[in-house]
Order: C-alpha cells, then structure tokens, then sequence
C-alpha cells in the first residue's frame, strides 16, 4: 500500500515536472474522449428520439392488424379489414386497462390542379387517437378535426403541393370493392410533427371520411395500443394472444427494426472510428511513456540500487500512464458533459436535408442525450487506453538491468 | 573482534560474452567501520567490484557475503532486498529523485522499508539531515541545492536506513576539491559515529589520501 502511494506521489509529480509534454498528451487524449462523448450523445440522442417518434405518430406500442396484411403489398390494405372497429378496440381497452384506437390506412393520391403525389390517407378517431398517438396535436396551422369537414395535411407535403389552409385538393384512392373514389375537400390544419412521414407523405381525415372513400362501415385495418410503459410490450401482445386475439400484432420494436439496425450499423461505424482514433491516441501515450523511461534512466537505476522491486518500478510508470487517462477521461466528461447539455438545449438542426431521404423518423432537429453510462465509458475507456499504452514503458522500465541503467543511462 | 561486513573470495568477472574480463580472481574483505578504497585507472575494474558487492550483478565466479549473506545463494527478489535493507550506495552523479524534495530523498529508502512508522521515519531523516549539515533545506529540491549539497543529501539518503555498508562510485569526481573533502571528512565522521564501513571506487587522490586503506586495482586484479 505505502509502495502504492509512493509510485502515485511520483507519478504526478513528474506530470506536473514536464507540464508541456503533459499538457500535450491530456489535451489530445481529452478531445478524443469528448468526440466519443459528444458522437454517442448524439446516436443516443437519434435513437432515443427516433424511437419517441416511432410510437408517437406512427406505431404506438402495439399494433393489430388483420391476418396476412403485413405480408401484403401496401396497394392491398384495403383487402384485409376487420370488421365492428370501434367495439373491437373498446373491448381491449376495458379489458386490458390500455389506450386504444382505430384507423384506416389507404394508398391514394392527393391531386392539385396538375400536381399530384402518392399520400397515405389515414383515417383517424378523432378523440380516442389523441390517446395513443401524438399527431392530432401537433397542428402548426390551421385547427383540428371539429365542425368543419376537411383534411389534415403534413407541413412538408403541404409544402411541396403548394397548400395552405383553407386550400383545397382531391384525394384519390382505390375502394375497398375495387373502384376508385375520389374526394374533394379542404386542407383544415398543417401538421408538424418532424416526423418525415407524417410531414412528408401523409393525409388525414377522420375515420368516418376515410370509410367513406374506402366505402366501408365501421372498418378499419389497424388497431392502436398504447400500454403504460414500453417495455411492457411483448407482454401485452402475449396477453393479447392468449385471450384469443385473432389479428397480427406487431411491437414498436418490430415495426422499428430498420431504424434501430441502422442506429445499431452507425454505432458500429463509429465505434471502429473511435478504435482507430484510440490506436492513435495510444501511440501518442506510449511514446511519452517511453520518453519518460529514457529520460528518468539513471534514476530508475538508482531506485532500484535502493531496493525498488521491479515491480515498483514499472508502477512508477503505470501510474504516470493511468494518471494521463484519468485526468483526461475528468475533464473530457466536464467539458463533453457540458457540450452535450448545450447541443441537448438549442438541438441540432437537420432542416436542411428536408428533401434527402435520411432514413431517420425526425426531420426538423435532435437534441443529444447525456447519460451516465456514456461518460463512465469515457472514463473507463481512457484508463484502459493509457494503461494499455503504457505497457511497452512499463515492461522496458522494469525489465532494465541496474548496472547498465546506471553506468550507461540505458536500460 | 573484527566483524567482516564484506567477504570477497576469488571473484572473477566478465562482459561481453567472456570476451572482456573485467575481473580476476579478486579476493578482498571489508571489516566493521573500515573506510576502504578501490583505486585503479578506468577500466581497472572497481566499479564492476562495488557493483557486485553491492549485489547489482552476479560474478562469473567466486564467492561474495555481505553482511552475512552469500549473494549466490540469492535470487533477483532477495538481492533487492538485501540492497533495500542493508547497503547504502552514492552515487557520481548523485541520482537524486528530482521531483521530491531534499526530505523526500532522504526519507524514501525508509518508504520502502516495513514496520516504520511515519513518525520514525521523520525523526530519522530530520536527524541525518541535521547530521549532514543540512537542517533547514528539507523542502528544497534538487534543483534549488549545489552539487555539495546534493551529495550530502546523497549521503544522508545512503545511512538513513542504518546500513552495515556504504558503498560509494567516484563521489567526489563532480565536486569542486574543498567541496569533494568535505563530503569525504562528513563520510568518515559517520562512519565513526555510525560505524558504518564505506567502500568506494575512486581515482580522487585526495579522496585516496584521507582513507585508511587504498586497495589498487589493474586489469581487473587486485595489486599485492
């Protein structure tokens, strides 16, 4: 133990001697530790909110579907329906203590004089979706769904068709009996969720409307469930099976999985970023290291003519080595911490790739998460480095011959 | 009786695979309090006999006790703590930790040693710093002292721990004449008061001069 304090007195000690060398090393060790920091803020932060916009505008937690309509082409949604919607849904709302709603979704168009794009009509409850999903209440423009018989239309869409409120266009769908229908109606609100789908290529009416253009009653092709706590999930739909559930259900997660794949591919991709930039980070180290040793030669010569074991000697240096990395690993945590709870207060804009398709579920801005985990990892991450690269000087230290240190200044 | 500290018996010695012989069959024995130096041009083989005294290297041949101890029988480990617990060595150029202070320096060989309090240990290097003539600087550090004053610090640091055996390479060769006998009269006042025996390796005739035995050394022999 006092072999132990003394190896840490005189490592910081001889840091705090060659300041500049020091200052160097932790300098370039810090910056690397708050990229890593601030990079896996930021996927959090994409991942996090990616997923916050998955279940609050496009898939709940949970939802059911008809047999076989998620193996359909989307053209053929309207083959697969069930049937006394809003009693089905009421049901596994009482049932299982969990909000719930209806919708029919439709592949049409939306026609403006001679602009027309392929929309996704979605058919909303007007008062029980506000209770699974978010979107209703993100109306930037215009209101919502009220006296006034209209349609809700995504900020972008709106946009690119040039629509405003009050404006009006014709949707154009197949029917479920297989003709087309068409409807002309006023655009009554703009929505903006950031959610590129729901901006971008997605018209809403109320479900009434919608059964009206599919030429259904009382149907629908999707059932909405949202649970107290996401993770309850597969839980729910194991429930929702046992109790003789007769339609497909599909998690978040699964409905998710491209998303959290290619958050997951990102991750990787940066985690081998992040191990070439460690390799540099450690030839950086180790060279000091190694500096250290030939320059402080003679002393380890004396040290050992003392009586230092070799072992003392080669944590003189481990110590030295460690001390750069949890010097660096602190202060990258302050100054990385701060950065990512500044990026997490005015977010980053991604607005200016509105029309690249990003494969992202946010369009507008993400704001980086800060968690705990990432900034321990940062720290344990930069003390495995410099021990690490720390090893080549501690075993030339240690292994020297006594004589040879002292007489020749060699090891 | 005279106590042997140091019991060298036909040691021979070589480099470079066998190709350079820096000793041959020496034999020598360094008695209680002795005051005793290896003397010979460079290249005659006194550092290479302190070194292997001092349990720094292994002979080729022969024999060595020290303090008791055949150092043949010791591994790497045991020689250390042989070195750790009984010699003292100074050193040419001092070899001072240059980031502890002139107390640090001299209270690191106790650091390492078990069973000594805090409270001895800064009794006992507040007393051979006051015995050196150096009371009053133990907060400076290497850097801030003069050569003499290094070397004391040197010397302080090699009997701190109470040692049988000093051994000690050129300690005056990077001193000024008044101050290199200064450090040799301090040595020779501790080994009276201390009895403590010192052996150096030196060709200062001066340092030669105030010493009570010159042991002559030439190609790795020892002159009769």
């Amino acid at each position: 133990m006092r072999t132990t304090l003394i190896a840490m007195r005189l490592a910081i000690r001889n840091l705090r001697r060659h300041k500049r060398r020091t200052t160097l090393t932790v300098t370039g060790l810090t910056l690397g530790l708050i990229v890593m920091i601030v990079a896996y803020a930021m996927l959090d932060g994409l991942t996090d909110q990616g997923l916050d916009s998955f279940v609050l505008y496009e898939t709940a937690h949970l939802r059911g579907y008809p047999p076989g309509y998620l193996d359909d082409d989307i053209y053929r949604s309207l083959d697969r329906l069930f049937d006394n919607a809003d009693s089905l849904s009421q049901s596994i709302a009482d049932e299982l203590g969990v909000q719930t709603t209806v919708r029919l979704n439709i592949p049409g168009q939306l026609i403006v004089g001679r602009e027309e794009a392929f929309v996704e009509i979605v058919g909303v409850d007007p008062i029980r979706d506000r209770d699974v999903f978010a979107t209703l209440d993100k109306i930037s423009d215009g209101e919502g769904f009220g006296a006034v018989e209209g349609m809700l239309i995504g900020r972008k869409l709106a946009k690119d068709m040039g629509l405003a409120v009050g404006d009006r266009a014709t949707i154009f769908a197949r029917s479920a009996p297989g003709a087309y229908n068409s409807r002309r109606l006023p655009v009554i609100g703009i929505l903006s969720t950031g959610n590129p789908k729901v901006d971008g290529m997605s018209v809403y009416l109320t479900l009434t409307d919608a059964q009206q253009l599919a030429l259904v009653e009382n149907a629908a092709n999707e059932l909405a469930v949202l649970s107290g706590r996401r993770k309850d999930t597969d839980r729910l739909r194991e429930t929702l099976l046992e109790n003789g559930s007769d339609l497909e259900w599909q998690t978040w997660e699964e409905a998710a999985g491209g998303f959290l794949f290619m958050m997951q591919f990102r991750r990787i991709t940066f985690g081998v970023i992040v191990l070439i930039l460690a390799m540099i980070a450690a030839v950086a180290v180790s060279n000091t290291m190694i500096m250290a040793v030939h320059e402080r030669t003679r002393e380890i010569g004396a040290l050992r003519a003392m009586g230092f074991e070799r072992s003392m000697i080669g944590h003189l240096f481990l110590f030295e080595g460690i001390s750069i990395g949890l010097i660096s690993g602190f202060a990258a945590i302050i100054i990385g911490g701060l950065v990512v709870l500044w990026l997490n207060n005015v977010g980053i804009s991604i607005a200016a790739y509105d029309d690249i398709q990003t494969g992202l579920p946010i369009s507008t801005a993400f704001y980086p998460s800060l968690h705990l985990a990432n900034l321990v990892s940062a720290l344990i991450f930069g003390l495995a480095l410099t021990a690490l690269a720390s090893l080549a000087a501690v075993n030339r230290a240690q292994r020297g011959e006594v004589v040879r240190a002292l007489r020749e200044g060699q090891l | 009786m005279n106590i042997s500290v140091v019991d060298v018996n036909d040691v021979s010695k070589t480099y470079n695979h066998g190709r350079v012989q820096a000793l041959r069959n020496v034999s020598l024995n360094v008695e209680q309090a002795a005051f005793i130096a290896l003397a010979g041009p460079s290249g005659s083989g006194k550092t290479t006999l302190l070194n292997l005294i001092g349990a720094l290297d292994i002979p080729d041949e022969g024999s060595i006790r020290v303090a008791g101890q055949s150092l043949s029988e010791l591994n790497d480990k045991q020689r250390t703590a042989l070195r750790r617990e009984r010699i003292g060595f100074v050193f040419q150029q001092f070899n001072l930790v240059p980031v502890l202070t002139a107390a640090e320096n001299v209270a690191l060989p106790l650091e390492i040693l078990p069973h000594i309090s805090a409270t001895e240990r800064r009794q006992r290097y507040m007393e051979i710093l006051k015995r050196v003539g150096l009371e009053g600087m133990e907060h400076r550090l290497p850097t801030q002292l003069s050569g003499g004053q290094q070397q004391r610090i040197a010397v302080a640091r090699a009997l701190v721990k109470n040692p049988p055996l000093v051994l000690a390479d050129e300690p005056t060769a990077n001193l000024d004449g008044t101050t290199g006998m200064a450090i040799v009269d301090l040595m020779n006042q501790m080994r009276e008061e201390l009895g403590v025996s010192f052996v150096f390796a030196s060709h200062d005739p001066r340092l030669l001069e105030r010493v009570d035995t010159v042991i002559e050394m030439v190609d790795g022999c020892v002159q009769p």
